[in-house]
C-alpha cells in the first residue's frame, strides 16, 4: 500500500498515490457518476487540504471519492442524467487487451449489470486492493456482508462471462 | 466437493478480472498539483487569522482569569464609627492685668519716651535742669552725688575732673 503510515501530504506523496491508485479510483467514480476525473481530483485537493496523512489514506480517498460521486449524481437533473447515462456507457472501463482471456467490454457490460452493493466492492477488492474491512467501512457495513456481496458479485460475473467465453472456445474449435 | 469447485472457479474469476487494467484517468496531473499547491498555500494561508484569533481568546481569558485571581479575597465591608462632634467652650480667663492698673515701669518707660521725643524736637534745652528734675536730693552736693554713687574717695579726684570742674566753677 503506497500510503499505510501517516505523512505529510507532499507533492511526491500525492504523486504517487496518483500513480497508483488514479486508475482505479476512477474506476470506482465511474460507476456512480458521469464526471469521475472531477470526483477523484477532488478527494486529492481535499486530502491536500487536510494538510494531514490519513493512517489508511487509500480507504479514506475510496469513501470521499464514493460519497462525492453520488452526490454528484444525485445533483443533476434526471434530464441530464438519462443523458449522461448512455454517455457513461460508452466510456471504457478497461484498457482493451486483445490476448486477456476476458474481453475488457465484456467484463465492463457484466459489472454495470450487477447490483451496485456487489460492484462498488468488486471493484474496490479486485482493482482498488482494499481488504473487505476497508470496504465495509468505506460503503458502511461488515466485513462479512462485503465478503458475501463480493461473493455474489464474482458468481454473477462467472455466469455472465461464462457464455460468451464458451461460445468463443466453440467458434475456435 | 462442489463448494470447493465452485471456490476455484470464482477465484479463476477474479484473476482473470485482476489482469484487466482500468482505463486511463483523464485526470490532468499538471492542473490537480497546481491546484494542490494553491490548496496548500490557501491551507496555510487560512491557519494565521484562525491562529490569531485564538491567541486573541486565550489573552482574553487569561486577563480575565488574571483579573478574577487578583480581586480581595475578603469581601469589602462597610464600617460606621460615630465620632461624637467637639464642643466648643468658652473659658473665661482671669484678666492679665486689672483695668485702670498701670506699672511703675511702664510709666517710667513712657517718660521716657515723652522726653526722648522732646529732646529730639527741641534740643538739649528741652532737657530739665536737675534741680527741676529730681535726679539727685535737691539742694545737694557734688560729694552727696559721690556718696550716693558709691564711688570710693580716692576715685573722686580723677572721675570728678569732667563734671566737677565745671559744678567746681559754677559753684
Amino acid at each position: 500500500m503506497a500510503a499505510g503510515k501517516s505523512k505529510p501530504i507532499d507533492a511526491q506523496l500525492l504523486s504517487r498515490l496518483l500513480d497508483e491508485h488514479g486508475r482505479a479510483l476512477t474506476l470506482f467514480a465511474r460507476q456512480y457518476c458521469d464526471s469521475p476525473e472531477d470526483v477523484v481530483q477532488y478527494a486529492f485537493l481535499k486530502l491536500v487540504r487536510s494538510r494531514q496523512g490519513h493512517g489508511n489514506m487509500v480507504p479514506w480517498l475510496y469513501r470521499v471519492v464514493r460519497n462525492r460521486a453520488i452526490s454528484v449524481a444525485r445533483s443533476s437533473a434526471r434530464r441530464q442524467r438519462r443523458e449522461l447515462r448512455v454517455a457513461r456507457r460508452d466510456e471504457p472501463w478497461f484498457e482493451r487487451d486483445y490476448a486477456e482471456e476476458v474481453d475488457a467490454r465484456a467484463a465492463a457490460d457484466a459489472l454495470k449489470a450487477l447490483p451496485e452493493p456487489q460492484r462498488e466492492i468488486i471493484i474496490a477488492h479486485i482493482w482498488g486492493g482494499l481488504t473487505f474491512e476497508q470496504i465495509g467501512q468505506v460503503v458502511g457495513c461488515s466485513s462479512s456482508t462485503a465478503h458475501r456481496h463480493y461473493s455474489d458479485g464474482l458468481s454473477s460475473l462467472r455466469e455472465r462471462l461464462r457464455s460468451p467465453c464458451t461460445e468463443h472456445t466453440t467458434k475456435k474449435n | 466437493m462442489h463448494g470447493a469447485h465452485n471456490e476455484e472457479e470464482l477465484r479463476d474469476v477474479e484473476r482473470s478480472l485482476a489482469r484487466l487494467r482500468p482505463a486511463a484517468a483523464g485526470i490532468d496531473r499538471d492542473e490537480l498539483m497546481f491546484r494542490a499547491g494553491q490548496a496548500a498555500a490557501t491551507g496555510r494561508a487560512g491557519l494565521a487569522p484562525g491562529v490569531a484569533v485564538l491567541v486573541a481568546l486565550v489573552a482574553s481569558l487569561a486577563g480575565a482569569g488574571t483579573t478574577w485571581l487578583a480581586r480581595p479575597a475578603a469581601p469589602e465591608r462597610i464600617v460606621q464609627v460615630t465620632v461624637e462632634k467637639p464642643v466648643l467652650r468658652v473659658v473665661e480667663l482671669a484678666p492679665i492685668m486689672p483695668a485702670g492698673e498701670r506699672p511703675e515701669r511702664s510709666v517710667a518707660r513712657a517718660d521716657y519716651l515723652e522726653l526722648r521725643d522732646r529732646v529730639l524736637a527741641e534740643g538739649m534745652d528741652a532737657l530739665p535742669s536737675l534741680g527741676s528734675a529730681g535726679g539727685a536730693a535737691p539742694g545737694g552736693t557734688i560729694d552727696d552725688l559721690w556718696r550716693d554713687l558709691g564711688i570710693p574717695p580716692r576715685h573722686r579726684a580723677r572721675k570728678a575732673w569732667a563734671p566737677s570742674a565745671g559744678r567746681s566753677a559754677q559753684s
